[in-house]
């Protein structure tokens, strides 16, 4: 069964792919708020939610 | 020189000075060079650009560069560590980082395109050629100057649009019984540049922000006379929250020709195409990826307004160099450009082939 975790905003399912990393994004399936895996270990996720996400003004 | 050479490719192209519409000796080289590693599957189109066709399968994946750069030749060296000269940045280093990393990737059961196009600096005519003769790819990943820890997943787009007022002409001294069309011209400017404010209301971000930036205006043709004609460019650019047919809406009215058109793209961080930069980049360097959104455009602009597909842009270099006279890129970031987009595309595959078994 996959890894999951709950949406703080909506409450939904954000499913946690199994090779995840920490430091990467996750997204809500039904609110789109993006999250960062803070970490993974032993069958359970940790997450924050994602800083915004930085500019650069070229091309 | 030595084929499949990273270096020796990049100081070569960089060698063949390649600004927009000027490509056709570098793609001759670019062409040449893949033909000598006993690639038959090479062939060069009417705007010049070259396709590599390095592999058939599913799901397909394009890997473009430029070949062109701005205007403006710099002289081309390399002291041992770095490699200077226009282009270094922006962007055949990142050119060379994708071709280099297509060339190992023939054992994939993906299908990979590497391609490089013209004209990206101009009017993008290269990409557009593209898109008549290529079919629809599932992923995209173009090649300019982010940085080897950064992935840009978003851009901005473009609605490059000439303005055109038309009055009579009157003395100077008169009393004028209408306005003139240097008058028509700055009032649908405020008009423009008020309603954009509107649009921006509780945006704290610039990546967000609708600007409209007057580029380019003109009129009169007398010192005692009022104009009668009068004209003026704005370049308006299009956060993702909009596309360039809502703004044209919104912001326009009367006579304007629309000059240059791409819409915005934004590929979600947790798509599959980011994550397999994000593990690529961490099994390279063992660093976190940082991703970025840009300001400005790029091929993508274009690909994205025929294509719904997740798209990126990675590749060495300081973008802050990118049209400067100290283009310079460090061969070290450099050749580990090449392992990070590498090993990102295996991974791109592997997680593909393990969704569909």
């Amino acid at each position: 069964m996959p890894l999951t975790a709950k949406c703080k905003e909506c409450g939904a399912d954000i499913e946690i792919p199994d090779d995840a990393l920490p430091g990467e994004i996750v997204s809500c399936p039904d609110c789109g708020l993006e999250y960062e895996i803070v970490s993974i270990q032993a069958g359970k996720v940790e997450l924050k939610l994602a800083e915004e996400i930085g500019e650069d003004w070229g091309e | 020189m030595n084929y499949q050479d990273p270096v020796a490719f990049l100081l070569e192209i960089l060698k063949i000075y390649s600004p927009s519409t000027k490509e056709s000796q570098v793609s001759n080289f670019i062409y040449n060079y893949l033909k000598n590693l006993n690639s038959n599957d090479v062939y060069q189109d009417n705007a010049n650009n070259v396709i590599l066709k390095v592999k058939e399968g599913s799901p397909k994946i394009y890997m473009i560069g430029h070949m062109d750069t701005v205007p403006g030749e710099l002289p081309v060296f390399y002291d041992g560590k770095n490699i200077y000269g226009r282009g270094a940045v922006d962007a055949k280093s990142a050119l060379s980082v994708l071709l280099h990393a297509a060339l190992n990737l023939k054992d994939l059961p993906c299908g990979i395109k590497f391609i490089a196009v013209t004209d990206e600096e101009r009017l993008s005519e290269g990409m557009k050629e593209i898109l008549k003769h290529e079919e629809k790819p599932d992923y995209s990943i173009f090649g300019e100057p982010t940085g080897i820890n950064n992935v840009a997943i978003s851009y901005k787009g473009r609605l490059l649009v000439k303005l055109y007022f038309k009055t009579n002409p009157y003395h100077s001294s008169s009393p004028l019984e209408e306005k003139t069309a240097f008058e028509l011209m700055i009032e649908e400017i405020n008009n423009i540049q008020n309603k954009v404010r509107g649009l921006n209301e509780n945006v704290t971000s610039y990546f967000d922000s609708v600007t409209a930036q007057v580029v380019k205006c003109g009129c009169g043709d007398s010192t005692n006379k009022t104009p009668a004609e009068a004209f003026t460019y704005i370049d308006i650019r299009v956060p993702p929250r909009f596309n360039t047919f809502d703004l044209e809406r919104i912001l326009l009215h009367g006579q304007y020709f629309v000059e240059d058109r791409l819409e915005p793209f934004s590929t979600s961080p947790s798509n599959e195409l980011p994550r397999a930069f994000f593990r690529g980049i961490y099994s390279v360097l063992k660093e976190k990826a940082t991703f970025v959104k840009k300001l400005g455009t790029c091929d993508g602009n274009v690909l994205r307004s025929y294509y719904d597909i997740p798209i990126i842009a990675y590749g060495p270099g300081d973008s802050k160099l990118s049209h400067t006279d100290q283009e310079r890129i460090s061969v070290s970031e450099y050749l580990t450009a090449i392992k990070v987009v590498e090993r990102s595309i295996r991974e791109l595959c592997k997680n593909r082939q393990k969704n569909i078994n």
